[in-house]
């Protein structure tokens, strides 16, 4: 699914600014996303997406093809961004720690007390990410922060289709693993988040998510 | 086993998604499509200056030209310069051909004709300019006009005849430029003084400009005439002492000398180009038209 129109696209193309300035509107998040879990600096992340659009302005001329062309040629062009960014930046994604901006993750409709249970559980997620192995982190993000399908995930990273759904199931099935035994292993959060401390149950959207991430070993 | 495996897909999905999802700050966003902007006018400045550089002779090729001498030996370099716009690494050579020229006309009517020459050769590059160089358009304009009076003052009856259509297409320049008469009149400095409101103008400028104002000292603030004012004294001067002042002023001194009277804008630099591409290469100094001494 792509955002915008072949007319935007035939401007992208012709390096009209207007053209590629709707293109921003249409992928700016999802590009943000992506980038962001890539190099876990919101800042560094913004000047990459900065960086990767004006990329884009600078050779639209030439890619060949309409708008889904170009959306899979940005987000080409923002991973191997954020490629060089680690290169130069010589350190493992693993290494890197996560920023306090995941909070800004959550979406507006939630209160306070879901927003620090789903930032607890977002860091969760973020952490178990770094454990599997970067491939399978890889298509997860494409999938999961860029939205991509998984043919133009294979086209982002030079894979196959199949490849990539085996990659991203399998990703899947590891996160989901070690996501339930972190669960296990902490006592039941009545507890320790303050904002939380007059509530006796969870709220009902964590009650159901926690009772699915529990999966029986098998 | 795989049901399993989809119960996961489908929990595990969006709680990632939430996990990874951003959002754009709108200031961020703001900056980010300016960015965009900036970039698409650098592109297209280069285009163009790439173009330019393509139709003239190449910098490298005419390093060794810019300092032979005018009479006489290089020949060569005097018809190369003859494109040449103000900015170009020939330009001083085509000027100073010029001056040579007014220089050898031996009577003042001769001189007139010279005038005359020049006057068109200025309005040319005007027109050219006013695509290519926008920043230069002013002071090309001032200096045809100090051409063009000089040449209607040594009584050439074609120079009175083509004047007004000369002027006429100077001002669409200027107005095209997004330039103004005030800083057409601003650029000059030597023999305004108070006194060169355009009220002592020469007879023929402040009619046949179609937006002169009545130009009067008070009425300076609106709109003077296109540069009547600073001519007269430079202008007259010419015929005198060809060398020396030419009809080229020397690069403005500071205007507000000038321009005491005239409270408005005065010179500032080059307007912000409405187009964001046509950016000049010499924001302060519109043109680069360097004294006569220096070849």
């Amino acid at each position: 699914m792509t955002l915008f129109s072949e007319d935007v696209a035939a401007g992208v193309r012709a390096g009209d600014p207007d053209a590629v300035a709707v293109v921003y509107s249409s992928l700016s998040d999802r590009l943000l996303s992506y980038l962001a879990a890539r190099v876990r600096d919101r800042a560094a992340a913004e000047d990459l997406l900065e960086a990767t659009f004006v990329e884009l302005l600078q050779k639209g001329r030439t890619i060949r093809g309409g708008a889904a062309a170009i959306k899979v040629w940005l987000f080409r062009a923002a991973h191997f961004n954020a490629l060089d960014y680690h290169r130069r930046m010589n350190r493992r994604p693993e290494d890197l720690c996560d920023d306090a901006n995941g909070l800004e993750a959550v979406e507006e409709s939630r209160g306070p007390e879901d927003l620090a249970i789903a930032a607890d559980e977002s860091a969760r997620i973020r952490a178990a990410m770094a454990l599997l192995s970067s491939e399978q982190r890889l298509v997860l993000e494409l999938r999961y922060a860029a939205g991509l399908s998984a043919p133009e995930i294979g086209r982002v990273l030079g894979k196959n289709d199949g490849a990539v759904r085996s990659l991203q199931h399998r990703g899947e099935r590891s996160l989901a693993r070690l996501l339930s035994r972190s669960e296990r292993e902490e006592p039941e959060p009545e507890r320790p988040m303050a904002m939380t401390a007059r509530r006796e149950r969870a709220p009902a959207v964590v009650r159901r998510q926690r009772a699915s991430l529990r999966t029986t070993e098998s | 086993m795989t049901d399993m495996r989809d119960d996961e897909e489908d929990h595990i999905g969006p709680a990632l998604r939430r996990a990874l999802e951003r959002r754009v700050d709108p200031e961020v966003a703001a900056r980010h499509v300016m960015a965009i902007h900036r970039e698409s006018a650098r592109l297209r400045l280069e285009d163009r200056r790439r173009l330019r550089a393509a139709r003239r002779p190449r910098r490298a090729v005419l390093a060794g030209l810019t300092g032979a001498l005018i009479l006489g030996s290089s020949t060569g370099a005097v018809a190369a310069s003859n494109d040449a716009l103000p900015g170009d690494i020939l330009y001083p050579v085509k000027r100073t051909t010029e001056q040579a020229q007014l220089f050898a006309a031996s009577s003042f009517r001769r001189k007139g004709a010279v005038y005359f020459d020049l006057a068109k050769r200025r309005a040319a590059e005007v027109e050219e300019a006013a695509v290519e160089r926008p920043g230069a358009v002013p002071r090309l304009v001032q200096d045809m006009e100090s051409s063009l009076e000089a040449a209607e003052r040594a009584g050439v009856s074609e120079a009175v005849a083509a004047a007004p259509e000369l002027r006429a297409s100077a001002s669409n320049a200027l107005a095209m430029t997004g330039g103004s008469t005030e800083e057409v009149a601003g650029l000059s400095d030597e023999g305004a003084g108070s006194a060169g409101q355009g009220g002592p103008a020469t007879a023929p400028s402040p009619s046949t400009n179609p937006t002169a104002q009545a130009s009067e000292p008070a009425a300076a603030v609106a709109g003077p005439a296109i540069s009547p004012s600073p001519s007269p004294s430079s202008a007259s001067s010419t015929p005198a002492s060809p060398p020396s002042g030419g009809n080229r002023t020397a690069p403005p001194a500071s205007p507000p000398a000038a321009a005491a009277p005239e409270t408005s804008t005065a010179r500032p630099s080059p307007p912000s180009s409405p187009i964001p591409g046509s950016a000049l290469p010499s924001p302060s100094a519109p043109v680069t038209i360097p004294p006569l001494a220096d070849p």
